[in-house]
């Protein structure tokens, strides 16, 4: 339909746009001096606020977990093999079942005994990765990459936490005074995606790959 | 929850494929809510909403690899939302209104199956709006979601419904008009 176009049905054509905020600048500035002209139309930008504001808010009134576990029900997915989670540091009851500790503890008791106390032989040197988070070294120094992740200024602690739990991030320095925290992915996760990821969240304003020292932060030299 | 990338979707989708539940959960969380605000304008019934969105990521559960990249992900899903709105209208026998007419005929009766109080509830609830909605032609439903929900330009609401920007704007300015009326008619209570 091509209606003549009337400023009144210039306005109204761009009502939904203009409270989106898709409008180009020209048009906007448009809209906002027609809106200085003629006040009483401010109604109608509130009417359409309302409609968008109604649209966004529509959500189910089921739970996540209900409507998820219906589909796995009806895609017969209650059996499905679990997938491999990422590799991750090995937890330490896990090392202290390994068959091979009693082997290890029993040479550096043995070194012990014999050596008597306040002197520890040759093969305390730790050489196997598990055992010296056993023996108390937590962090992961893994190379894993790192990333600088501005933080949008509206961020609270809340969404920094939603954020790391969510892309499994470690934080290894920060938050600074501009509101910067420096990150490690976990291991075995895609650093690329997670990147394209934060660069897709409202809380971040730039995130880019970080040098490894900074990113590995207080790992052993 | 934002959208994924491309390469993270097409990753993900091939490990539905392989049986990985994680992948998706994560694109259903990601996409749920579109797809049932979608549907809500499409059918402003909650409870058929919920049956047809559990039917479009049941579908994309069954064939993960259906989605070749020819559109966005989401204009995808949506068009098996569409599908699954219509096959659920069928079902009920009611008529499919896809064309965009200028003038309706702005409903006399608020809600046939509703009493004032009932009417009175629903607008609280915002439900008035979803009623008036639902009877505008799909194109203009469609025009509406994709303004207020996905915060579209004119611009990319005519590349998606494949006309100019000017029956966008003609749509969504029909649309606003039967709107008003409809919600001011629902508001007056029945008609004696």
């Amino acid at each position: 339909m091509n209606a003549p176009q009337t400023d009144d049905r210039r306005f109204d054509e761009n009502v939904p746009f203009y409270v989106n905020g898709s409008l180009d600048v020209q048009e906007r500035e448009w809209m906002d001096n027609h809106l200085a002209a003629h006040p009483h139309k401010r109604h109608e930008i509130e009417q359409a606020h309302q409609e968008r504001l109604h649209s966004q808010l529509l959500q189910s009134e089921i739970p996540e977990s209900e409507r998820l576990a219906r589909l796995y029900r009806e895609l017969r997915w209650s059996q499905a093999p679990v997938p491999p989670k990422p590799a991750s540091p090995q937890p330490v009851r896990d090392v202290l079942t390994g068959p091979w500790i009693s082997a290890v503890a029993g040479v550096v008791l043995g070194g012990l005994l014999v050596a008597g106390l306040g002197f520890l032989p040759q093969q305390s040197t730790p050489t196997n990765p598990s055992l010296e988070r056993y023996r108390g070294g937590q962090n992961d120094c893994t190379p894993t990459p790192g990333i600088r992740i501005a933080l949008a200024p509206q961020v609270q602690w809340v969404h920094l936490a939603q954020m790391l739990r969510t892309l499994q991030l470690q934080v290894t320095n920060g938050p600074n005074q501009d509101g910067e925290i420096w990150v490690r992915v976990t291991a075995g996760a895609s650093a690329p995606e997670t990147l394209a990821l934060l660069r897709n969240s409202p809380w971040v304003e730039q995130a880019i790959p970080a040098d490894a020292d900074r990113a590995l932060g207080s790992c052993p030299k | 929850m934002s959208h994924l990338p491309e390469s993270t979707l097409k990753h993900l989708l091939a490990e539905i494929s392989q049986g990985n539940t994680r992948a998706f959960d994560r694109i259903y969380q990601s996409y749920h809510s579109d797809v049932f605000r979608f549907v809500m304008h499409m059918r402003g019934d909650r409870a058929d909403a919920d049956e047809i969105v559990n039917d479009v990521f049941l579908a994309l559960g069954m064939n993960p690899l259906a989605f070749k990249g020819d559109s966005s992900f989401t204009s995808w899903l949506l068009g098996i939302a569409k599908n699954k709105v219509y096959d659920r209208l069928r079902k009920l026998g009611r008529s499919i209104r896809t064309e965009s007419m200028d003038e309706l005929v702005v409903c006399d009766k608020p809600d046939p199956a509703g009493d004032v109080p009932t009417q009175a509830m629903r607008l609280e609830d915002g439900e008035a709006l979803s009623h008036c909605r639902e009877q505008l032609p799909d194109v203009q439903k469609e025009a509406i979601f994709w303004a207020y929900v996905r915060d579209a330009s004119m611009q990319d609401i005519a590349e998606i419904q494949k006309c100019s920007t000017g029956t966008v704007k003609s749509r969504l300015y029909n649309a606003r008009k039967f709107l008003r009326q409809c919600i001011e008619t629902f508001n007056q209570g029945p008609q004696s």
